[in-house]
Formats: C-alpha cells, structure tokens, sequence
C-alpha cells in the first residue's frame, strides 16, 4: 500500500504541474507533447526491468512504476481541462491584472477540477494495475508476488485467491475514492 | 500624468485600421476620450464594433494605428483599463466578494482596506446580499453588476464596456441603464461603452460615436451632452424627449448607409 500510495501521489502532484503547464503554455505543449506521447506508449511493465536493475527490488522501485503508470490520465485529464477554460476569463484576470501564471493557478486550475478529478480517479486504479504487474514480475511481496510464488509451487487455488483479492482491494480502493470525489464534485458543482 | 487633465485625453485611438485576413473590419478610425467623459459607439451588426473596443483594452493588436493611454502607448491589456465583457465572464469558482476581490488582491492592497472597498461596491451596485453567492447562482443582470463592480474596484483609468446589456432582457436592460447613468454621476468613471442599440448609445453618451458598414468608419460624431433633456428622465419618458426623437432617426439614417 506503502509503494502505491507514494507512486500515485507523485503522479498527481508531477501530473497536474505538467498538465497545467501543457494545456496553458503552447511552447511547453509543443515541446512536450511528442515526447509525452511516445511514454505513454510505453506499458508499464516495459519499465520493469530497467527499473529493478536500476534501483534493485526496492520500495522505490515498486513506487516508480505505480508512478509510471498513474500518470498519463492526470496529465491528459490536467490538461485538457485547463484547454478548454474559455479564453474570456483568461482575458478577464488579465484586464484586472493577472498575470499568466497567476491566472493559471487561481483560475484555469479551479475551473478545470472536475477534469483533473476524474483524471486521478483513473490515475488511482492504473497505479494499482500498474503495482500488481511490476509485483509480479520484480518483488519478494505483495499480492503479485504471491501469485508468482503459488504458481511455482503448484498452488491454483492461491493463484485464483489472489486475483480475487487484487480485483477486491481495487474495487475498494475505487469505491473510496470515489466517495472523496464525489463529496468533492458536489462542494465544486455548487461552484461552477 | 495628472499634470495637465484637460489636454491630455485619457484614450486616443488614432488611424485605427483592422484586417482579419481578406476582411477589412475597420479603417481610418480616430476615437478621443476624455476624463470624465462617457462616449458611446453604434454601429450596425457586424460592422466590428467590439474588435474596436478589444484594439482599445490591448486585447487584440490594430493591424495598423496607435492606441494611447494618457498620451502614451497603452500596450496590452492591464488593470488601467477596466472591461465590462457582454457575456459577463465572472470567475465560476469565485462568489461574488471573491471576484471582486481578486483584481485588489492582485493590486496588493492590504486585506483590511480590501474589505472596506469591497463593502464600497457591494452597495453601490446594490449586491450587498450577494456577496457569498455563485455567479451561476444569480441572474443576467446580477452577474453583469458584479462584473462591473469588479472592474471599477481597481479604479481604472477608463471602463471600457462591450454590449454590456446586450444579453439581457428589455426591462433589466433599461434599469441597468439608469444604474449604469447613476454610478458614473458618482464615480465619474471615464466610460467608453459599445452597443448596437441606438436608444441605449443615445440614452447613456455625453458623445455618440456613429460607425458605418464594413469597413467600418466613423460616420459621424454627435454631441449630445449632460445638458441634454432626458439625462434627468427615466424610462419611458426618457425615450420620447423630442431631442431624443430627433437624434434616434439622425443616427438611424446614418447606420443605413
């Protein structure tokens, strides 16, 4: 849970940044965007190997490919949503006299958090996804490990105790989440 | 800047002409402000009466002609010049006392001094029972007073206003007129103020600005002045002074053209 909850945080916090910056910035977009693409065609299991041989089977190993995994759906999320706030009240904090930046953070950002939420909802399931997957086939615990060790020894039933429990904990893990956001939709609905 | 008030106007526009690719908008356009002074511009549909009032706020650039703010080059658009938006583009995640707010935060003014101005503007465009609604909460009207509010909060050199009460229905629109007419008695706000409607450009101005077809032209510029009879009416009566009458099919027969 440990290596889930750091990678996930670092991708929302990394994503919504890069997000933001992409959606308001068009140089940032034009240099980004092709690179951003091509990552994301990557799996995260690609990164396995490179990571576990980086970094060994470690802690920072198993966050960083939840990382790499939960993402790309805040980046997209982060920045279409500041994409599509409508230029007039970018144009508005300007004729009061906000800056870019400034506009960014206390406008396009606020206006665009229904995207962004739903962007970490699919970052939150992708990062467990993406955890079990590198469990599987880089640590010495965790469910995927399990799986992995059960196979070996001949084990169906674990194996299929297992998968269950991943699917389990996944849908747990959704369903508070989106309990959160939607307590947090209803506070920004009564705004927007 | 405030050396010599009466000879510098506040806004000049000069040989202002637009393209938009083959479109010739406006041309050899030549617009003064001065302090104090409330100037309305008409002009048929279409005829680019809004990128001129953008070209005047910075936020699109003439495609030649020059845009000076107390004689000197204006630049992009800035808090000197406050913009009332038609369709009102309030701050969705901001209440009312937040978005007016926002542009004194921005000025840095110190948060007990915020409070006091804000009190200021809630009541002078009557939203003090507002202060912590949603924009989305309240109606056309509403929403354009806080927009105005949020504005004039920063004490702009100039409010420039962009068919204002254009979204709103006729009687809002007729009491945002005389709110709008009462507030500048009291603020003295130097108002540059675009519409297509010839009542409103004639109700409102102390001087009327009259553009013809694409590419638009000042066609002419009438005078109208605080002296004018209906200044002191309301609605209706405002509508059928005789001088009123007699500038409404003035600038009619121009627009036609």
């Amino acid at each position: 849970m440990l290596r889930w909850s750091i990678g996930v945080g670092l991708a929302v916090t990394v994503g919504i940044t890069l997000g933001a910056l992409m959606g308001w910035y068009p140089l940032v977009r034009a240099m980004a965007k092709p690179l951003f693409e091509f990552y994301r065609y990557i799996p995260p299991l690609a990164w396995v190997p490179l990571t576990v041989l980086i970094l060994g089977p470690s802690l920072q190993a198993a966050a960083f490919i939840v990382f790499v995994g939960a993402l790309p759906p805040v980046v997209i999320n982060t920045w279409n949503g500041v994409y599509q706030v409508d230029p007039i009240l970018a144009e508005a904090a300007k004729t009061i006299g906000a800056g870019r930046l400034k506009t960014l953070i206390r406008v396009a950002l606020p206006v665009a958090a229904l995207s962004i939420m739903s962007g970490i909802r699919t970052a939150v399931g992708a990062g467990w996804a993406s955890l079990i997957g590198a469990e599987l086939v880089g640590a010495q615990s965790g469910l995927g490990f399990i799986i992995v060790n059960s196979e070996e020894a001949q084990r169906p039933a674990d194996i299929v105790v297992g998968m269950l429990l991943i699917g389990v904990i996944g849908m747990l893990i959704d369903f508070s989440f989106r309990k959160l956001s939607a307590a947090s939709t209803r506070w920004l609905g009564a705004e927007l | 800047m405030n050396g010599n008030p009466a000879s510098v106007p506040k806004l000049v526009m000069r040989d202002i002409d637009k393209r938009f690719g083959n479109v010739h908008a406006l041309t050899d356009i030549n617009v003064e402000v001065h302090r104090g002074e409330f100037i309305t511009i008409v002009g048929p549909s279409g005829c680019g009466k809004t990128t001129l009032l953008r070209i005047a706020a910075g936020l699109e650039m003439p495609t030649s002609g020059d845009v000076l703010l107390d004689g000197a080059p204006a630049g992009g658009p800035g808090p000197k010049r406050g913009m009332v938006f038609q369709k009102f583009a309030l701050f969705p995640h901001m209440n009312v006392q937040q978005n007016i707010d926002f542009g004194l935060e921005l000025k840095k003014v110190p948060r007990d001094k915020r409070r006091e101005i804000i009190a200021k503007y809630l009541q002078l465009l009557g939203l003090e029972s507002f202060a912590e609604t949603y924009p989305r909460q309240l109606s056309g009207g509403m929403q354009q007073r806080v927009a105005i509010a949020r504005a004039l909060v920063i004490e702009p050199e100039i409010l420039l206003m962009d068919e204002p009460f254009a979204a709103l229905d006729a009687q809002i629109r007729i009491s945002m007129q005389e709110m709008l007419l009462e507030l500048v008695r009291q603020t003295h706000i130097t108002t540059l103020f675009v519409t297509h409607s010839v009542e409103e450009a004639i109700y409102l101005a102390d001087k009327v600005f009259v553009l013809s077809q694409r590419p638009a032209k000042v066609a002419r510029v009438i005078e109208v002045g605080q002296a004018a009879e209906w200044k002191q009416m309301k609605f209706p009566e405002a509508e059928q002074a005789p001088g009123f009458l007699a500038l409404k099919k003035e600038v009619w027969s121009l627009i036609r053209h």
